[in-house]
């Protein structure tokens, strides 16, 4: 345990009878199988519910919460929700997250007020429109073009895999200004309001046939000079400084339910027949690869206190951030997939789906295909070891 | 238009190029995925295609109306289904109800059975346990007590693959001595509950029965109570050689369309084939391919011959190419980046199929703990 967290015994206390009296508790079984727009009122609701309790965004400052918790309070409401089980705010990930952080850092008095109570009080969704079909891992050359035209600029381009986008009410957009300079120069961050004509959303069905992220078609579509973010062509700098300050407590709450899904693996261990029909757990070479991902598990948490206490000490994270997000998407991949061969013909079965679930819903096969999500997304693992190895181990760029 | 040429008298490398011929216009990824929503993961026109080409009677002796080929032969089929995830009934009526007539069937039940499924008339399916990934015997959930004349069948048979299009399904049960009996029953028989059991694999479908006191006919019977154990473990080992091939296939067909995706995908102003990185994990990739390719061989020869070595061999070759397509599919998800996370793209279809097969009759850990009692004697004898 953190040591500066000790003092907090009182406080996590109240965290934690607030989520004895306010997860509910059949939230499992009411959302699985859910319709999407089921899902979507759970989310609200349970939005709702947060911030009647304070709770909703504790990272953000008092200003918006009416509440300012200290950042070691922070990590003891990360590590309470997840011990609870409670839902994830996953359709308002990047409401909170990088809307937040965005507007903090780089947006305009006005632009927090328009935006942050909404997000806050009246659910507002965003969505991140970055990746393009030919921008992907380099993302730096992204064509979506915006061109100034007076008081407006005029957005054309196609947008892909943007998580949430038929459900959200502002898009974050990274789009060309200057087409003349160096590929990441030249771009400009925009908030875009997702009502504005010329504006075309398509979802893509996932390979676990949901309907989660989008193509996003923008036919001339007019962005007003003032939702800009900072400086033309200041948009790559700023989209990666934003980026850079979220990861830090974010991979505290799926680290903290792994080590609840341990457990789960480990019933499940107890419950499948292993060698002479005898548990699983009883097997030799089962105890053997728990007691690794037990280690693992622990490891992952220790790197992670590591890192929170030197932030609580120093302020800012290190380049630890990063490894840290390789380390947990390659344990969790393994982790689930382990788990989904263990249980033999009964994990293979199919179960209904779960929205906002932890990262383990225990529906193990599912759990594992998830897992992509944190392997592919936002910097594959394999542009992520790129990243590591230049900029923290200081190895030489591959020859162009 | 399709070659109506017969695959009689053709060898290894022509069938294949032959079958794959064909899969390639008929078992494309749009038709696998009409299949697996509007029929029950049995592709009923490809499967009368199949028929009048001769794969379903390949391995099936001359007399009882098939082509006398070996396993061998009918190994090829089943690598090309699993190389273009085909959904249909063949494994469970052709290898595993066909093949248990070709090890143990009465000349009656021969003489009744194999020219239909050689002619793609008879649809049928065998249960020889394995439900949570083990197929020892105790693992059996039906029992069977033999009623002078009759024996009656109780308890419970889970993941049936295509028992619900099935005419007969071969059951393993077991007997009061501990030992076990191979029974014919007529899954649409009243007395037998049938109810769908879907697995993640959108490719394949599987039923549970349930019966209690259903009474047959003692004829029903596949050998007897004396050599019926021996039976279900070789019929094991034959479904396990199937389960293979069929993924010695896939991974064969994942890593040649992930490198053709990735010399296709510019990223920072070259072929992401091009980085070192990828390419070094496509070589461990081929590497697994080409051992389970080996290893199936040898397995599909051995068995054929009935061979001594042919228990370790079907089994190595099952948790090695099965565990090497799980690996395969794996990497090739993530490979392809975002479209690998789609629906649309294939990669999702071979990684459950990947882990499916892994988990039927016998999952890895259970093939390996077989190994190593076959190879080293069990563990408490050392
Ligand atoms: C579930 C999910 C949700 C997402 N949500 C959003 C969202 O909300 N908004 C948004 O903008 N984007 C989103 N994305 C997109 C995501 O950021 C991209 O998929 C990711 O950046 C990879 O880009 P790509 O798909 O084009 O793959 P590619 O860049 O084409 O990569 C294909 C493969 O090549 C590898 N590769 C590429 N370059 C190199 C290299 N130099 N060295 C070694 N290997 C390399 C990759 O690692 C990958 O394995 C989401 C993706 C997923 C899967």
């Amino acid at each position: 345990m953190i040591a500066e967290l000790e003092a907090l015994a009182g406080f996590r206390a109240d965290v934690r009878e607030w989520c004895r009296e306010h997860v509910p508790a059949d939230w499992v079984a009411r959302m699985t199988g859910a319709s999407v727009d089921e899902s979507l009122e759970f989310q609200r609701v349970w939005l709702a519910e947060l911030r009647e309790g304070g709770l909703a965004a504790p990272h953000w400052s008092s200003e918006w919460t009416g509440r300012d918790y200290s950042f070691e309070e922070e990590i003891v409401i990360a590590e309470e929700m997840a011990r609870a089980r409670a839902p994830r705010l996953d359709t308002f990930f990047v409401s909170l997250y990088h809307t937040y952080g965005l507007l903090m850092e780089a947006g305009t008095e006005a632009q927090r007020r328009r935006h942050l109570p909404a997000i806050l009080d009246h659910g507002e969704i965003w969505c991140q429109g970055f990746s393009e079909p030919n921008a992907g891992s380099d993302l730096a050359s992204l064509r979506t073009r915006a061109q100034r035209r007076g008081d407006v600029y005029v957005v054309n381009g196609q947008k892909v895999w943007s998580t949430y986008a038929m459900h959200a009410r502002f898009c974050l957009l990274l789009a060309r200004t200057d087409p003349a300079a160096r590929k990441n120069r030249g771009i400009s961050y925009f908030l875009l309001d997702m009502r504005t004509p010329g504006v075309e959303v398509r979802p893509i069905v996932d390979l676990g046939r949901r309907q989660e992220f989008c193509e996003l078609f923008l036919v001339d579509v007019e962005i007003p000079v003032e939702n800009r973010i900072g400086e033309e062509n200041e948009g790559w700098r700023i989209a990666n400084s934003t980026l850079s300050t979220e990861r830090s407590t974010l991979l505290l709450m799926p680290a903290e339910q792994l080590r609840v899904a341990y457990w789960m693996l480990v019933d499940l261990a107890r419950t499948t027949p292993g060698s002479g029909g005898r548990p699983a757990i009883e097997d030799v070479g089962v105890r053997r690869d728990l007691a690794g991902f037990h280690a693992e598990i622990a490891n992952l948490r220790l790197l992670i206190n590591r890192m929170l206490t030197q932030m609580i000490r120093a302020g800012g994270a290190g380049p630890e951030s990063s490894i840290i997000k390789l380390y947990y998407s390659e344990l969790l991949q393994r982790f689930t997939c382990y788990a989904a061969q263990l249980g033999g013909m009964k994990t293979q079965e199919l179960a209904p789906l779960l929205g906002a679930a932890p990262y383990v819903s225990g529906v193990w096969e599912f759990d594992f295909l998830n897992s992509y999500t944190w392997t592919i997304s936002a910097g594959t693992n394999e542009i992520q070891r790129n990243i590591i190895s230049e900029r923290v181990l200081g190895m030489p760029r591959e020859p162009k | 238009m399709i070659h109506r040429t017969r695959t009689v008298d053709m060898d290894s490398e022509e069938l294949r190029a032959a079958i794959r011929d064909v899969l390639d216009r008929e078992a494309t990824s749009e038709r696998i995925r009409v299949v697996m929503d509007e029929s029950k993961g049995h592709d009923a026109k490809l499967y009368a295609l199949m028929a009048e080409l001769g794969w379903t009677g390949l391995a099936i002796p001359e007399q009882y109306g098939g082509s006398g080929a070996t396993l061998i032969e009918l190994g090829v089929v089943l690598q090309e289904l699993g190389r273009s995830l085909v959904s249909s009934s063949f494994e469970a009526s052709v290898v595993l109800f066909g093949g248990a007539l070709l090890l143990a069937g009465r000349e009656d039940q021969r003489a009744s059975f194999l020219p239909r499924i050689a002619n793609g008339d008879l649809l049928a399916s065998a249960a020889l346990g394995g439900a949570s990934g083990r197929c020892e015997v105790g693992s059996l959930a039906l029992t069977v007590e033999p009623r002078g004349a009759s024996l009656s069948l109780s308890g419970k048979l889970e993941y049936v693959p295509s028992a619900d299009l099935s005419e007969l399904v071969l059951v393993a049960a077991r007997g009061p001595q501990g030992d076990t009996a191979l029974v014919l029953v007529d899954p649409r028989h009243e007395a037998i509950e049938i109810s769908p059991q879907p697995v993640f694999d959108p490719t394949r479908r599987f039923s549970r029965l349930v019966m209690h006191d259903h009474v047959v006919p003692r004829e029903s019977m596949l050998g007897d109570f004396s050599n019926g154990e021996a039976l279900r473990e070789r019929l094991i080992e034959l479904g396990a050689i199937a389960l293979a091939s069929d993924s010695m296939g896939g991974a064969g067909k994942v890593l040649e369309s992930t490198i053709a995706f990735m010399k296709g995908r510019e990223q920072f102003g070259r072929s992401i084939a091009s980085f070192q990185a990828l390419k070094h994990r496509c070589v461990d990739m081929m590497m697994r391919a080409e051992a389970s390719a080996v290893s199936v061989e040898m397995a599909l020869e051995a068995f054929s011959r009935e061979a001594e070595e042919a228990p370790v061999a079907a089994s190595e070759a099952k948790f090695y190419s099965c565990d090497s397509y799980v690996h395969v599919a794996k990497e090739g998800l993530q490979m392809h980046g975002g479209v690998g996370f789609t629906w649309e793209y294939d990669c999702h279809l071979y990684l459950k199929r990947a882990l499916l097969n892994q988990a039927l009759l016998g999952d890895s850990r259970w093939h390996r703990d077989r190994v190593a009692d076959l190879v080293l004697g069990p563990a408490t004898a050392l």
